[in-house]
């Protein structure tokens, strides 16, 4: 059986303003300006674990021309980028 | 009875002044309760010419910082004199030359402000107010925020601090903390030249940050000491010589984390600094400032005030 791997974000506060997001870690100390995708996305995962499946549905809805290996890719490296910064945990 | 209680350091004479000054000047500055003892004299002058419009307080009074401003070791009195800085018998600085006494004291009560407020975010942030409307003015040493805010406040603004934005994290508001004007170098003589009438305190050269000069803060501007304010713009000024008058608006994210830089004990507050800063960025218009012309960088402000 496979396990379905979900990611959560530290204890993160999230403000919108426009296109921006601004993330404060309560963890780290750290504040992130993140663009509306990353953000949204962040913002999202601070309110409840995702799967990677729930992830891809959400980056789907917003680009809806994107190409699966482009949403992939995408999200791939989202996960990457937010792992190292310390703000993304998967479980 | 009390017979300080209502009064100001104007209503000592220059003698009582230095008896006090020995024994323990209490005065109120803006939300802090200060206690100043000293034997040097060349406090004297510094505290009489730019602290006149400062209440005295009743025996009574809490006290929130015990200063000292003396001799670091009884031979620093008489070879090559010094002086040290004193927060409840904790010298948290080297020594001065003697000469720079007043300014040392300016730092010290900066530095006891900005180390120990935390019930404040601390923006190191000149804050000016007109037709009820704060704006801070953040800036590293150098941008031009005193020199700005200095000229503001010639021309009729109140001053809440040219130094540091005391941003309540209780109500989001702006606590004053009227205090001299910091100026440096050449801006002394711009603002001297601007406005004659001003008082200075006594120039200081050769110091750290080269020559200082402490200008005497509005009394209506300390007699409002107690009333906070609210804010409504953040402007970051960069004084830049020949710079054409341009004020750009800045989106909230980027003044969000400017301003966070810009704070003395940000990450001391954790979460609840952030909630008071991004509570404070959603009530102001950001913008980021250049100038180089007082009298366009006043007009503007104005107008933007109006």
């Amino acid at each position: 059986m496979t396990q379905v791997i979900t990611f959560t974000t530290t204890n993160i506060r999230c403000v919108q303003w426009h296109d921006d997001y601004v993330i404060y870690d309560q963890l780290s100390g750290d504040t992130h300006v993140l663009d509306e995708v990353s953000g949204g996305l962040i913002c999202a995962l601070s309110k409840q674990a995702l799967s990677r499946f729930e992830l891809l549905a959400i980056l789907t809805d917003l680009f809806v021309e994107a190409t699966e290996p482009e949403l992939e890719s995408y999200l791939h490296d989202f996960v990457e980028k937010f792992k190292l910064l310390g703000l993304l945990i998967s479980e | 009875m009390n017979n300080k209680r209502n009064s100001h350091i104007a209503s000592l004479s220059k003698s009582q002044l230095q008896q006090t000054i020995n024994k323990g000047l209490d005065f109120r500055v803006g939300q802090f309760n200060v206690r100043l003892i000293s034997p040097v004299k060349q406090l004297v002058p510094h505290i009489q010419h730019l602290y006149g419009a400062y209440d005295l307080l009743a025996n009574e009074s809490f006290i929130d910082f015990h200063v000292q401003i003396r001799a670091p070791s009884i031979l620093r009195r008489y070879i090559r004199p010094q002086v040290s800085f004193f927060l409840d018998g904790y010298a948290p600085f080297k020594p001065l030359p003697y000469l720079q006494a007043s300014a040392l004291f300016e730092w010290g009560l900066n530095w006891c402000i900005a180390s120990h407020a935390n019930e404040y975010l601390i923006i190191h942030a000149a804050v000016v107010e007109r037709n009820g409307q704060a704006f801070i003015l953040p800036g590293t040493p150098g941008s031009g925020k005193s020199t700005l805010c200095a000229a503001l406040v010639s021309y009729g603004w109140r001053l809440l601090s040219d130094e540091m934005t005391l941003l309540s994290t209780h109500d989001g508001k702006i606590y004053p903390v009227p205090r001299p004007i910091s100026l440096k170098n050449q801006s002394i003589e711009v603002i001297k030249k601007r406005s004659p009438e001003l008082v200075f305190g006594q120039i200081v050269n050769d110091t750290a940050k080269g020559t200082v000069g402490h200008l005497c803060p509005p009394a209506l501007s300390v007699q409002l000491g107690s009333s906070p304010a609210l804010a409504a713009k953040l402007i970051f000024p960069k004084y830049k010589q020949d710079a054409e008058t341009q004020l750009t608006p800045l989106s909230k994210s980027k003044a969000l984390l400017r301003a966070a830089g810009d704070c003395f004990n940000y990450n001391i507050l954790g979460v609840q600094g952030f909630d008071s800063l991004a509570e404070l960025i959603e009530q102001c218009a950001c913008y980021e400032f250049h100038y180089s012309n007082l009298d366009e960088a006043l007009a503007l402000f104005t107008e933007l005030s109006n």
